[in-house]
């Protein structure tokens, strides 16, 4: 009974291979061990070769055919065996020699799915010991009647070091495609997975999107560190306040309003096209038992940072109990992998087609950042964002990927008075003045705010009057610091402030009055300190006078 | 111990049965007078008188259901037949009222019964020669005894007389003469249905019965010479069968070769082999081989005998077969 050589499995994922090319002709005398033909995977190219010295009788895979794994190339006839009349082969030849039709690409009728294998002739006692000892019975050439594999066989085998009779092959994966490489063994049995899972369908289908995602899609990622200090500050008084928000939700609302300032990375690429969509949804990843998911807050452009944070956190509540409905897990525009509760810095992402981008978002932690020339010690993350070359060029990306950097920075949009320590006091004694033209116009920029001072124009307030605002709102913060301090209730409180009409500033008149019930010692006491407590009335040179008059209401 | 042939030890092994228990009896064609066809119970009728043992008539059906009523009505017969061959005209009482009747009366009788049957082939043609055990192993009911050796002779016949059911004990013609040791005593007993492994090894199993014990053990002998380590198994009896013996040796060696001296069709070697299929089939890694007399009638010819009944050639043979 000739061998049947079979398609040789070179890996977990392999379930199929081509034959590349024959290098015996039917008939033609082998010698043991030497290559009868290349088969070719999607990593390797094999040379497959006779188990033992004979003759090949039949080449049942055409060159070009692709042949499932375990399914039979050809057959050897060993040396003294008699011949053995073929079976008529199978069409297949006919088909590769019309030229009018295209040449298979599935399998030869004994080769049909799902993962055929020739029938192996062994006693059944050889089955058992094969088995126990996680030996494929294919790979042995039998030596009982009919050449039935045996127990004696099995154990010669296993003793062998599991060198296989009937293919030679590369460990496929260090092989590259056209190195065609006999080499000795293939991987040890010991790489037979000791259990397999299988994927739950919503998992599956991940599975597929990913690969899918990154075999199509050109790849671009842009990486961003972060200064956290401001947005865990405003968390931190959020939280004093009875207002609880993760980290995430921040990253998130962030995200969603650098979205809308750049609407053309809340989009995907189709056929050519950019679709840029105006609604924003924005899948969230989350880890639950069945792995990380993501589900999908819908229309995440029209909530603010509580109702945000309510969402994921019944998306997330319903993603760890297994209930998240198909709806759910849809539509997203946008996604954010937030790795940074497990200890991840960076990382580079890989997009769910067809959204144009997704966000990594890192842990935070301690850095030592360049401030203002110092080195300090601040909070800080990293974010890298992965775009769809096709979709978005680079310096679009940049202005979302820096925009992002710049709100979580900034961290004004959470809402919360940023006296909130003393990292906060400095940045905002930040201003930049520029001036603008060669009017007399100039333009203080400050935390993302700005408004111009028009100097001496009489249209508008010019820099003293802008000075004697300052004063003013400042002694007015400073009365009513003090007033708290002191349990004081205050009412309404104004100040008027005027200084000399022209050139430097000489004397300055401050009026303030106050509605208190206060008597008028505790109140003039109160003035007092807040006089004191005023930082830009100590900033008032000594030899400039400041008369302070203090009336109620 | 001493040393006594298989005949001595059968003629042993019922004096002491008789001297024993009273209700033993023997009795058969030329028993008594003559002292057996083979001249194993001679002496018995002196011995023993002839209330007890006695002569009859030609005709198996009319002595063997003799034997039965005797049986079912208190006594311990031990019922001759001149050759094993006569169990045939012997049938109806043997497979129809022995095997059945302690069955078909819910319990309420025993049949304790011993038929000796003379079996085996040794020039004495088609009618005279056979070793019908397979045939009876087919009927329910029927112990079936087949020793080998002097000393099973013994006590398995002495085991036959004791058990409250009917038993075939085929003793092999050609075995008469073998001598083997022998325990002395009245106490010494084979228990039926238990096997003897007569050789211990690893390569193959070789169940062997009745007088193909020894071929089989010359065959093994030669092929240890060779470096094949043959586990030799003697069933000693066919129902009740040890089919353990055989599956534990075959989990062991993975091959088997069954010697027998009757038909191989529905042979013992069949059975062994189905019930292989169905208990042991993933521990066989050879098709299971049988050594048996070809479906013919025994030939008269010696010749030609010589040709049809295994031998030790033919036993070694098949075992090489295997072990190739």
């Amino acid at each position: 009974m000739p061998f049947v050589i079979q398609m040789p499995k070179l890996g977990h994922t392999m379930t199929e291979g081509t034959v590349l090319k024959w290098h015996k002709h039917e008939g033609e005398a082998v010698r043991e061990g030497e290559s009868i033909l290349t088969v070719e995977t999607d990593k390797a190219e094999v040379e497959v070769e006779s188990p033992t010295a004979g003759m090949l009788a039949r080449r049942i895979a055409d060159e070009g055919e692709v042949v499932a794994v375990g399914g039979p190339l050809g057959e050897i006839q060993r040396d003294g065996e008699s011949a053995v009349v073929s079976a008529p082969r199978a069409t297949t030849a006919t088909a590769s020699n019309d030229a009018a039709v295209p040449r298979r690409t599935a399998t030869s009728p004994l080769a049909s799915a799902p993962a055929p294998r020739a029938r192996v002739l062994a006693s059944p006692r050889a089955k058992r010991l094969a088995a126990e000892r996680g030996v494929d019975l294919a790979r042995i050439a039998g030596s009982g009647d009919g050449g039935m594999v045996t127990e004696d066989d099995v154990r010669a085998f296993a003793a062998s070091g599991e060198r296989p009779h009937a293919v030679s092959a590369a460990a496929a994966t260090t092989t590259m495609p056209g190195a065609s490489a006999p080499v000795a063994s293939l991987p040890p049995s010991d790489a037979v997975p000791a259990h397999r899972e299988k994927l739950t369908r919503i998992q599956q289908a991940g599975a597929r999107n990913l690969a899918k995602s990154w075999s199509e899609v050109p790849h671009f990622v842009q990486m961003v560190r972060v200064d956290m200090s401001r947005a865990l500050d405003a968390r931190r008084s959020l939280s004093a306040a009875g207002t609880r928000v993760s980290v995430t939700d921040i990253i998130l609302m962030a995200t969603v309003l650098a979205l809308k300032e750049n609407p053309r990375i809340n989009a995907s690429y189709s056929d050519g096209e950019l679709l840029i969509y105006d609604r924003i949804n924005l899948g969230v990843a989350v880890d639950t038992p069945d792995g990380l998911l993501v589900p999908v807050v819908h229309h995440a452009d029209a909530l603010d940072l509580a109702s945000l944070s309510a969402r994921l956190a019944a998306l997330a509540e319903r993603a760890r109990n297994r209930q998240l409905k198909p709806t759910d897990l849809e539509l997203a525009t946008f996604t954010v992998s937030n790795l940074g509760a497990y200890g991840v810095e960076n990382g580079t992402p890989v997009i769910f087609a067809p959204q144009a981008a997704l966000m990594f978002v890192g842990s935070i932690h301690d850095e030592v950042l360049a401030v203002e020339g110092r080195a300090e010690v601040r909070p800080a993350m990293q974010i890298a964002i992965a775009y769809d070359h096709r979709a978005i060029d680079g310096a679009i990306a940049s202005r979302f990927t820096t925009k992002v950097e710049a709100i979580l920075e900034a961290a004004d949009f959470l809402g919360v008075a940023t006296a909130a320590g003393a990292v906060a006091y400095q940045r905002h004694r930040d201003v930049t003045i520029d001036a603008v033209g060669d009017t007399m116009r100039t333009q203080v920029n400050y935390l993302g705010r700005q408004w111009s001072l028009d100097g001496e124009d009489a249209v508008g307030p010019d820099p003293v009057s802008s000075f004697l605002g300052a004063l003013g709102s400042c002694l007015l913060m400073s009365l009513r610091v003090a007033a708290r301090a002191r349990k004081i209730e205050v009412g309404r409180a104004s100040v008027h402030a005027v200084a000399n009409a022209k050139g430097h500033v000489k004397e300055i008149k401050v009026e303030l009055k106050v509605e208190t019930p206060a008597d008028d010692e505790r109140l003039h006491r109160l003035v007092e300190v807040a006089e004191r407590g005023c930082h830009v009335r100590n900033l008032v040179r000594e030899d400039v006078k400041v008369a302070l008059e203090v009336s109620r209401f | 111990m001493r040393t006594i042939s298989y005949a001595q030890a059968i003629k042993e092994a019922i004096e002491e049965e008789m001297r024993r228990d009273p209700t033993v009896i023997l009795y058969g064609e030329d028993v008594a007078n003559f002292g057996g066809i083979f001249r194993i119970t001679s002496g018995l009728k002196e011995q023993f008188g002839e209330q007890r043992v006695f002569d009859t008539p030609i005709s198996e059906n009319a002595f063997v259901g003799a034997g039965v009523g005797a049986a079912l009505t208190g006594l311990r017969p031990i019922v001759e037949l001149q050759f094993a061959d006569f169990l045939f005209t012997a049938g109806d009482e043997i497979v129809l009222k022995a095997g059945m009747w302690r069955y078909g009366h819910g319990g309420a009788y025993q049949v304790p019964l011993v038929v000796r049957c003379p079996s085996g082939a040794a020039g004495v043609g088609p009618e005279h020669g056979q070793c019908p055990e397979s045939f009876f192993m087919h009927a329910p009911g029927l112990r079936i005894v087949c020793p080998a050796t002097a000393a099973d002779a013994k006590g398995l016949l002495k085991s036959a007389i004791r058990d409250n059911n009917p038993v075939l004990y085929f003793e092999h013609k050609l075995l008469y003469a073998t001598k083997g040791e022998v325990p002395e005593g009245a106490d010494y007993l084979v228990p039926l249905g238990k096997a003897s492994v007569r050789r211990q090894g690893d390569a193959l199993t070789l169940v062997a019965i009745s007088a193909m014990v020894p071929k089989a053990m010359a065959a093994a002998e030669r092929l240890a010479s060779e470096g094949h380590h043959i586990e030799v198994i003697d069933p000693r009896s066919l129902n009740p069968f040890d089919r353990p013996a055989i599956i534990e040796s075959v989990k062991k060696t993975g091959k088997i070769v069954v010697a027998e001296e009757s038909y191989k069709t529905l042979g013992v070697g069949a059975e062994i082999g189905a019930m292989l299929m169905e208990q042991a089939l993933e521990y066989l890694d050879r098709p299971l081989k049988r050594v048996a007399i070809p479906d013919v009638p025994i030939p008269t010819s010696p010749v030609l005998e010589k040709f049809v009944i295994p031998s030790e050639e033919s036993i070694y043979a098949a075992c090489r077969e295997l072990l190739n």
